[in-house]
């Protein structure tokens, strides 16, 4: 019992991280109605830049991630900007093809730059926590931490700021923001700013909890689009929760199968998914 | 092209989440060349028409034809028995031209299937040419036959109204189920299409109309039938409906709750 | 030289046949497929193991390959009839990756990340190296045109024309008497086939294969060529997978001169430049070079009035 409790526990943190990226990539979704693949580089993106900030710089951690959030934010919404936009005017496949261009674009960047080897941060190494017998990283602890307080303050941003309700209101019905004068480009490229910046997050926690590669992004795509195809596409809760699902899932068939097929957890979670229930748990329509 | 039978809707009910979209609606439809279906809206017109064309599933009931449950089969199925609806919208196959779109509603052409297109058996190629015969013969009866070659997105939204009800000929029908015809269509247009329609009733094929169009219905219909709130409020000719005041009720917003 | 020509020229001609099945699931039947290298490289091993492993014949590994990847692609396309366009993307995607991460760790079976080694080929010994990559690209060349007559005359037949309705307006199609899921599922079957064989020549001719051969970003280069190429136009397929290619390997030379780069940077350089390529390429030319055309008409063999 202990066992499977330690499954969910470790299946929950990582989740947890996922969760970010995740949100991120139905954000874009909702209010741009395109799935921009790049989101899985831009994670890497994050990745590398905590991980400059830390060991080059020698920032500390809450600094190099907010550092992780800005230049991932930056470089999505710019690179959205010049080579997403013009193709999202062709339709939402020609804009989905070119995200995923710009995905390996993105990632060799990285590649060029850093290499294919693995980079890991500078953080002391803590002993682990020991909660009613379950075993967790003390390190993890903190990533769960932030990845939760961005998660929060997204949803609070979403719910009561006046651009989070643009966004909403872009998302549930573009024409009738229009007529309401909101600039949809304008809430559009807010919006991915910060799910890009989200990405950058996640990416960075990844690198904070084991290590960061230009794969890293390529790594989390699928589980990352599972976990929004699982909460319902476009979903806030629906991403932190097909999160948490994905996670425990992947940690189940590690330790069920093998290590190896934890991304073929992803896929046979879209597929069982679009067999039950297509729209996704907490799914808009 | 003889009529047949009639399409016998049995019991049919159907609810979408709380809205009871038919209810328990037992009616046949097709006994004459050309019935509309009216009622406001939330009447249950386009559910009953998705029923009737194998997109829906009913809760309850069965359609009868030729001894058949139609809802048990697929669309296609239910075209291939002779049975073509067409949509509110019009909605040409845009990478076509419109005699292709002609071309692809035709019924019978082993070509469809990927092996006799691959080796071009004979049948195949004899039936290609007979569909050609006969969309160039149906697109001179609309009144379509210069814009053959183009490219079915240049044609006006009125052409394309035509070009559906061509398509829905081409699939060798008994009964065809139109879906608001002359829906946002200029009055010059709507007697044109009233007019192609009782010719084609003259060579034998029968109409059933969705229609809010009120004008239309008591130029083209032979028999009328009001639906509210999912079931059958009464039916007759153009005279008796419009005499009648539970019918008038029903428009004007006072329904009766029986 | 011609050595290395030739090969890469059989390596073209061999993903152009991937790139025409492509064509016929996405260009015609609008079912988008991020995940062809699957097909690929399931008939690239089924044909290598039961010529290895169960010494069967040439011919006999090809057709086995193509059967069995059609029966699969079969049950996908039947599968995901409904799903739209990113979902199915992915779908794709995961289940290319899946094959690969079978091929990578059923050792028992695939050899693992080692691959599967000398694999044979009628002639191979019999003929100087130089001698068999000529026969092995004149056999992928005609193999390219025996599927480029095939896939257009299906293209331009009336079984062209239902898939095609069937991607403009699924629902309308129904309504038109095409069992619009029967359908899909038979141009999977088709693609998957063909992908298969050449899957399974390309096992033969390379004498080795592994995981690695079959990285998912192959898929995404085949989507690009079609995209490029034109969706729905089968000589566009070929053109732009001829582009992809020579793109791919011209920057390779390119990259050789900037000496002061490190292999992983030179490789990391020359997906840059094609991804980018490819982005401004559809920026500018959204459908691609060759329109698609309509030509259904021609099946019956005189024109139309």
């Amino acid at each position: 019992m202990s066992e499977a409790a330690q499954l969910a526990v470790n299946g929950l943190m990582s989740g947890s991280l996922l969760m970010l990226p995740a949100i991120g990539f139905s954000l874009i979704y909702g209010v741009l109605r395109f799935p921009n693949f790049a989101v899985a580089s831009i994670a890497t993106i994050g990745g590398f830049s905590a991980y400059v900030a830390n060991v080059f710089f020698h920032w500390p951690l809450p600094v190099s991630i907010a550092f992780a959030f800005l230049i991932a934010g930056s470089i999505g919404v710019g690179s959205d900007f010049l080579l997403l936009r013009p193709l999202r005017k062709a339709g939402i496949v020609a804009a989905a093809i070119g995200s995923l261009a710009l995905n390996i674009f993105l990632e060799n960047v990285v590649r060029f730059s850093f290499g294919n080897d693995l980079r890991g941060l500078n953080v002391p190494i803590m002993r682990d926590v020991v909660v009613l017998g379950l075993h967790v990283g003390r390190q993890q602890v903190f990533n769960v931490a932030w990845a939760a307080t961005a998660a929060i303050i997204l949803f609070l941003l979403l719910k009561n700021s006046r651009i989070g309700k643009q966004m909403r209101a872009v998302a549930d019905n573009p024409m009738l923001a229009r007529i309401q004068r909101i600039d949809a480009l304008q809430v559009g490229n807010i919006t991915t700013f910060i799910a890009m910046g989200l990405a950058g997050i996640g990416g960075a926690l990844l690198a904070l909890d084991t290590s960061v590669d230009p794969l890293l992004g390529f790594r989390i795509l699928l589980p990352l689009f599972a976990a929004c195809v699982i909460g319902g596409i476009g979903s806030f809760p629906g991403a932190v929760v097909g999160a948490a699902i994905i996670g425990i899932g992947e940690e189940m068939a590690a330790v069920l199968w093998s290590p190896a097929y934890r991304t073929g957890v992803g896929f046979i979670a879209i597929v069982i998914t679009l067999m039950i229930r297509p729209s996704g748990i907490f799914s808009r329509q | 092209m003889t009529p047949v039978e009639a399409l016998q809707i049995r019991n049919v009910s159907k609810t979408f989440g709380g809205v009871r979209a038919v209810v328990d609606l037992s009616i046949d439809l097709g006994n004459n060349a050309i019935e509309c279906i009216i009622g406001p809206n939330g009447a249950g017109k386009s559910t009953l028409l998705n029923i009737l064309s194998g997109f829906i599933r009913p809760d309850t009931g069965e359609v009868l034809y030729q001894g058949r449950n139609l809802c048990s089969l697929r669309p296609d199925q239910i075209s291939a028995l002779g049975i073509v609806r067409t949509f509110q919208t019009a909605r040409p196959f845009a990478s076509l031209s419109l005699l292709e779109n002609l071309l692809a509603f035709g019924a019978g052409q082993p070509g469809e299937h990927a092996w006799q297109a691959l080796i071009g058996i004979p049948k195949a190629r004899r039936r290609e040419a007979d569909l050609i015969e006969t969309a160039n013969r149906t697109a001179a009866d609309l009144q379509l036959s210069p814009l053959l070659r183009a490219p079915s997105t240049e044609l006006s939204g009125g052409q394309k109204k035509l070009l559906d009800l061509g398509r829905a000929l081409m699939c060798d029908p008994q009964l065809i189920l139109l879906d608001e015809p002359v829906s946002g269509v200029n009055p010059a247009l709507s007697v044109e299409i009233a007019t192609a329609i009782k010719a084609l009733t003259g060579q034998g094929y029968r109409f059933v109309i969705v229609e809010h169009n009120m004008s239309f219905v008591r130029a083209i219909s032979d028999h009328v039938i009001v639906l509210a709130e999912g079931r059958l409020l009464a039916r007759g000719s153009f005279e008796d409906i419009l005499h009648n005041t539970q019918v008038q009720e029903a428009y004007l917003g006072n329904v009766a709750r029986a | 030289m011609i050595h290395y020509l030739l090969d890469v020229g059989t390596y073209v001609a061999l993903m152009a046949i991937v790139g025409l099945s492509l064509n016929l699931m996405w260009g015609m039947a609008g079912m988008i497929n991020l995940g062809m290298i699957g097909f690929f490289a399931s008939g690239a091993y089924i044909a290598a193991l039961l010529t290895t492993k169960l010494h069967a014949g040439f011919l006999q590994g090809l057709l086995a390959a193509g059967l069995a990847v059609a029966i699969m692609a079969w049950f996908i396309g039947y599968i995901t009839w409904r799903l739209r366009g990113d979902y199915l993307a992915v779908v794709t995607l995961g289940f290319s990756e899946f094959i690969r991460l079978i091929a990578s760790n059923e050792i028992w079976l695939t050899n693992g990340t080692d691959g599967i080694s000398n694999i044979t080929a009628p002639f191979r010994s019999s003929l100087s190296p130089l001698a068999f990559s000529v026969a092995a690209f004149s056999v992928a060349v005609a193999c390219l045109l025996v599927a480029l007559l095939a896939f257009q005359r299906l293209c331009y037949s009336p079984f062209g024309r239902a898939l095609r309705a069937i991607r403009d307006d699924e629902e309308v199609a129904w309504t038109a008497g095409k069992n619009s899921r029967a359908m899909k599922a038979t141009a999977f079957a088709i693609g998957g086939f063909s992908s298969a064989l050449a899957g399974a020549l390309y096992a033969h001719f390379n004498s080795y294969i592994a995981p690695d051969s079959f990285l998912p970003l192959l898929s995404l280069y085949i989507v690009f060529a079609v995209t490029i190429g034109g969706r729905g136009n089968m000589r566009g397929a070929i053109v732009g997978t001829v582009l992809i290619v020579a793109f791919t390997e011209g920057t390779r030379f390119l990259v050789n001169y900037l000496t002061f780069l490190q292999p992983v940077q030179g490789a990391a350089l020359r997906e840059m430049t094609v991804s980018l390529a490819f982005l401004l390429i559809l920026i500018y030319l959204p459908r691609g070079i060759f329109p698609e055309r309509m030509l259904s008409w021609r099946f019956a063999g005189k024109p139309a009035q």
